[in-house]
C-alpha cells in the first residue's frame, strides 16, 4: 500500500502524544498512590470505596455514642460508690443509736449525723453528667430530678423526671442515664406478713430520723431502720454492678468499632489504592514504549529518496 | 518530415515539462490539507497514414487528473462524523464527571456527616454548639449542592455557546461549498475537472462532517447538494440554508439546533424551525445534544432526586419530633421543593432542632437518634427506582457517571480508530508521498533531457541537410 507522507508524519505525532498521555497518567497515579482518581476509573470501585468511607464515617460517629455513655456509666458507676458509702455510714449511726445506754440526746446527735448523710445522698442522686443532664435523671429531665416537696409534713423527696432511660445513638442498646426512679423511689421490702412496703432510699432515711428522735421504741426504730437500710444497700449494689456491666460492654462495642472501622478502610484502600509494584513496572514499561517511539521518530525521518538524489 | 522531429521533440518536452509541473505541484502540496495528488494523463497523437503504413507522431496532453476514490471518501466522511460526535460528547463528559466529586469532597459523605453530627445531639441534647454543628453542616452540604447545580448549568450554558459556534460554522462552510458549487457549474464546460477546486470543496465536505453528517449528491452539473443524516436539505446547487440555534420550547436553558425559513411578512425576522433530533445524525453538534439531552439531563434528575429524597427525610423527622414541649420541629430546609437551585438551610436558631420524641422532656434525645437511623433507612428514590440509602445512592450516582463517562470512553476511542483507518485507506489513495515525488521527479527530468536531445538531433539533422544544399 502507498504511504502519504503527510498523514505518516501525523501518525505518528499522535501515536506519540497518546504515549506521552498514557505516561503522564501513569506518572499521575503513581503520585496520588490511587488507581481511581475518578469514578470513570472503575465505577464499580469508585462506588465500593463511597460505601467504605461511609462506613467509617460512621464507626466515628457511633464511638461518640460510646463515649458519652462511657462517660455516664463511670459517672453513675461512682455516684452508686458514693451513695454505698453514705448509706453504710447511716447504717453505722442507726446501729450505734440502738445503743441501751445513749440517752435521748445522745440519739438526737447522732440524728443529726444522719440528717447530714440524707442531705448528700439527694445531691448524689442529682449527679449532673456535665452536659446539663443528669445520670439519674431517666428519660431526661432539664432541672435537678430529685426534690423535696416542702408542701407535704414532714417533707419528703420526689422524682420529678420521667421513668425509663436515655439511650444512646447506637445499634446496641446503651444508656446515656439511668433510671433514677428504679434505683431511688421504688425499693421494696417483705414484711413477711404476705405484704410488701414500698418506700424510697430518702424515705428509709426519713422514717429511722423520725422513729429515733421520737424516743418512743428506740430498739424497733433501729431494727426496722437496719432493715430497710439494708434493702436500699441491695438495690444500689445491683444498679452499680449494672453500670459496671455497662461499662464492660462497652469495651466489646468500642473494639468491634474499632475492628469495623479498620474493615472499612482496608476496603477503601483495596477499592481505590493502586498496587505499588505493578504501578512502577508499568510506569517503566511506558517509559520505554516512549523511548523507542522518539528512537523510532527520530531515525524514520531521516530516511528519504531526497537525502539520496542530490 | 523534417518538420515532424521537430514538432515530436517538442511535444515530448512539453509532456515532460508538464509532468515535472505536476509533480512540483504534488511536492508543494505535500502537508495541504484534503489535497489530492494530481498526476498529468498522456496519449499516443493518431498515427499519420503514409503509402508506408502509420507513422507515430507523438505524445499529447489528455488532462490533468486528482486521485481520489469517492466510495472511501463517503466512509472517511461517515467515520469523522461518528467520531467527532463521540470525541465531543466525552469531552463533556469529563467535565459533567467533576461535578460529582468523590470520597471526602462528594455530596454523599457531606450528607451521611450531617446525620452523624446527631450523635453529639443525642448524647448532649441540651449542648447547643452540638446542635450548632448540624446547622453548620446542614449549610455545608446545601452549598455543595448548589456547587453542584452550577457546574451543571455552567455545562448546560457550554453546550449552547459550543452549539452556535459549530452552527455559525456550518452556515459559512454550507455558504462557501454553495459558491464553489456554482464555480464548478461554471467550469463544467471547459471538459476538464477543476482538480484543486474539487479538492477544497471535499475538504469542506469534510469539515462539515466534523461538525454535522452529511450525504452528498452529485448533480449533472458537477455540484453537490447536502442533506443532513435525516434528509433535511442544506445545500442545493448554488444555495445554502441557514441554521440557528434557538432555545427549547419546554425548557428555555436548552439549545436546539433549528432551520431559518424566510418570513415573507418580517424579512428580517426569518421563521425558525427547530430539528429533530432524527436529523443530526453525527457530527460535533449531535454529540454535544446527546450529552444534553441523554447525560446532563440524567445527572440533573438524580441529582434532583437526591437532594429532595434527602432533604424530605429529614424534615420529615424533624417535624416529628419536638423542639420544645409541644412544638414539632420546624423544617430545617427551605427552598419550596427542595430543588438544587433553590434549597436553603431555613432554620437558624439552633433550639429549633427537634432532638426530643417526647412531649415531656426537653432533654430526650429520641428524635435525635431516630435522625441518625435515617442513615439506614432507604429514603432516596433515583429515577422512580426502589428507594435505597443515602450512601448507596449516592454510590450509585457515582457508579451512574462512571459508567458514563466509561462508555462514552470506549466509544469515541472505537469511532477514532475508525476514523484513523478510514482516513489512512484514502491518503493511500490520494495522498503524496515523497519518496515517490522524488523517483517520478528524475523519471520526468531524464525524459525531459531525452526530449531535449530529440530536439538537439533534428537541429544536426536540419544543418548536415543545409550544409549539402551549400
Amino acid at each position: 500500500m502507498r504511504l502519504s507522507t503527510a498523514f505518516r508524519y501525523e501518525q505518528s505525532i499522535s501515536n506519540l502524544q497518546q504515549r506521552q498521555q498514557e505516561l503522564s497518567t501513569a506518572q499521575m497515579q503513581l503520585t496520588s498512590g490511587k488507581r481511581v482518581n475518578a469514578a470513570s476509573d472503575d465505577p464499580t470501585a469508585a462506588a465500593r470505596a463511597e460505601r467504605a468511607l461511609a462506613s467509617m464515617a460512621r464507626s466515628d460517629a457511633d464511638l461518640r455514642a460510646v463515649q458519652a455513655s462511657r462517660n455516664a456509666m463511670t459517672l453513675a458507676e461512682s455516684g452508686l460508690g458514693n451513695a454505698i458509702d453514705l448509706m453504710q455510714t447511716a447504717r453505722e449511726t442507726v446501729v450505734a443509736a440502738g445503743n441501751g445506754a445513749y440517752s435521748q440526746n445522745e440519739r438526737n446527735a447522732l440524728t443529726a449525723k444522719l440528717r447530714e448523710i440524707r442531705k448528700q445522698m439527694v445531691s448524689v442522686a442529682n449527679l449532673p453528667d456535665g452536659g446539663g443532664g443528669y445520670v439519674f435523671g431517666g428519660k431526661g429531665s432539664t432541672s435537678a430530678p430529685f426534690s423535696d416537696d416542702t408542701t407535704l409534713t414532714p417533707p419528703e423527696v420526689v422524682f420529678n423526671g420521667s421513668p425509663g432511660q436515655v439511650l444512646a445513638a447506637s445499634t446496641e442498646e446503651i444508656n446515656l442515664t439511668m433510671n433514677g426512679e428504679a434505683i431511688w423511689m421504688n425499693i421494696t421490702r417483705d414484711l413477711g406478713n404476705g405484704t410488701t412496703e414500698t418506700f424510697s432510699a430518702f424515705d428509709a432515711l426519713d422514717s429511722a430520723i423520725a422513729d429515733l428522735e421520737s424516743g418512743s421504741n428506740p430498739s424497733g426504730a433501729v431494727t426496722t431502720g437496719l432493715a430497710r437500710m439494708d434493702r436500699v444497700l441491695g438495690q444500689f449494689q445491683t444498679a452499680r454492678s449494672q453500670a459496671g456491666e455497662m461499662l464492660n460492654r462497652l469495651d466489646g462495642i468500642e473494639s468491634r468499632l474499632a475492628d469495623g472501622k479498620l474493615a472499612a478502610q482496608n476496603e477503601k484502600s483495596n477499592a481505590e489504592d493502586l498496587d505499588m509494584v505493578r504501578a512502577i513496572s508499568e510506569f517503566q514499561n511506558k517509559q520505554t514504549g516512549y523511548e523507542a517511539a522518539l528512537q523510532s521518530y527520530a531515525s524514520i525521518q531521516k530516511m528519504s529518496l531526497f537525502q539520496y538524489i542530490s | 518530415m523534417g518538420s515532424g522531429i521537430y514538432s515530436l521533440g517538442t511535444g515530448a518536452m512539453n509532456a515532460a515539462r508538464a509532468m515535472l509541473d505536476t509533480t512540483a505541484h504534488n511536492i508543494s502540496n505535500v502537508n495541504t490539507p484534503g489535497y489530492s495528488r494530481q498526476r498529468v494523463e498522456l496519449a499516443t497523437e493518431d498515427g499519420l497514414y503514409t503509402g508506408a503504413g502509420f507513422f507515430g507522431r507523438g505524445v499529447r496532453l489528455t488532462t490533468v487528473s486528482r486521485a481520489t476514490n469517492e466510495a472511501l471518501s463517503k466512509e472517511a466522511n461517515l467515520n469523522t462524523a461518528a467520531s467527532a460526535s463521540d470525541a465531543t460528547r466525552l469531552s463533556k463528559l469529563e467535565q459533567l464527571e467533576k461535578a460529582l466529586p468523590l470520597g471526602e469532597a462528594g455530596l454523599g459523605y457531606s450528607a451521611t456527616q450531617l446525620l452523624n453530627t446527631f450523635v453529639d445531639v443525642s448524647n448532649q441534647p441540651l449542648d447547643m454548639s452540638a446542635r450548632q454543628v448540624v446547622l453548620a453542616r446542614a449549610q455545608e452540604w446545601v452549598s455543595r449542592v448548589h456547587t453542584a447545580d452550577q457546574q451543571l448549568n455552567q455545562l448546560q450554558n457550554g453546550v449552547v455557546t459550543d452549539l452556535t459556534l459549530n452552527v455559525e460554522q456550518i452556515n459559512s462552510l454550507t455558504s462557501n461549498i454553495a459558491g464553489i458549487n456554482q464555480s464548478i457549474a461554471a467550469l463544467k464546460g471547459s471538459g476538464h475537472a477543476p482538480n484543486d477546486l474539487l479538492d477544497r470543496r471535499d475538504k469542506m465536505i469534510s469539515d462539515l462532517n466534523k461538525l454535522v453528517q452529511v450525504n452528498a449528491v452529485e448533480a449533472d452539473d458537477g455540484s453537490l447538494s447536502l442533506f443532513m443524516g435525516g434528509g433535511q436539505l442544506l445545500v442545493l446547487s448554488n444555495t445554502a440554508q441557514t441554521l440557528s440555534v434557538v432555545r427549547d420550547l419546554n425548557n428555555s436553558a436548552l439549545g436546539r439546533v433549528a432551520l431559518q425559513t424566510p418570513n415573507p411578512a418580517d424579512p428580517s425576522q426569518p421563521f425558525n424551525r427547530i430539528l429533530d433530533s432524527s436529523q443530526i445524525t453525527g457530527g460535533a453538534i449531535q454529540g454535544l445534544l446527546s450529552f444534553q439531552d441523554m447525560d446532563l439531563a440524567a445527572t440533573r434528575q438524580d441529582l434532583q432526586d437526591f437532594v429532595s429524597g434527602f432533604a424530605t427525610a429529614v424534615d420529615t423527622q424533624q417535624s416529628a419530633g419536638l423542639s420544645a414541649p409541644g412544638v414539632a420541629g420546624a423544617p430545617i430546609f427551605g427552598g419550596g421543593p427542595y430543588t438544587p437551585t433553590d434549597i436553603t438551610v431555613t432554620l437558624t436558631d439552633p433550639a429549633g432542632l427537634a432532638a426530643s420524641g417526647t412531649p415531656f422532656s426537653a432533654s430526650d434525645n429520641a428524635n435525635a437518634r431516630a435522625m441518625l437511623d435515617l442513615r439506614d433507612d432507604a429514603i432516596i428514590s433515583l429515577n422512580n427506582l426502589p428507594p435505597s440509602t443515602l450512601t448507596d445512592a449516592y454510590s450509585q450516582m457515582i457508579g451512574n457517571m462512571g459508567v458514563l463517562v466509561q462508555t462514552g470512553r470506549t466509544a469515541a476511542s472505537i469511532s477514532s480508530t475508525l476514523e484513523t483507518n478510514s482516513a489512512q485507506m484514502l491518503s493511500a489513495e490520494s495522498g503524496v508521498n515523497l519518496d515517490e515525488e522524488a523517483s517520478r521527479l528524475i523519471q520526468f527530468q531524464q525524459s525531459y533531457q531525452a526530449a531535449a536531445k530529440v530536439l538537439q538531433v533534428a537541429q544536426t539533422v536540419f544543418d548536415t541537410l543545409l550544409n549539402i544544399s551549400r
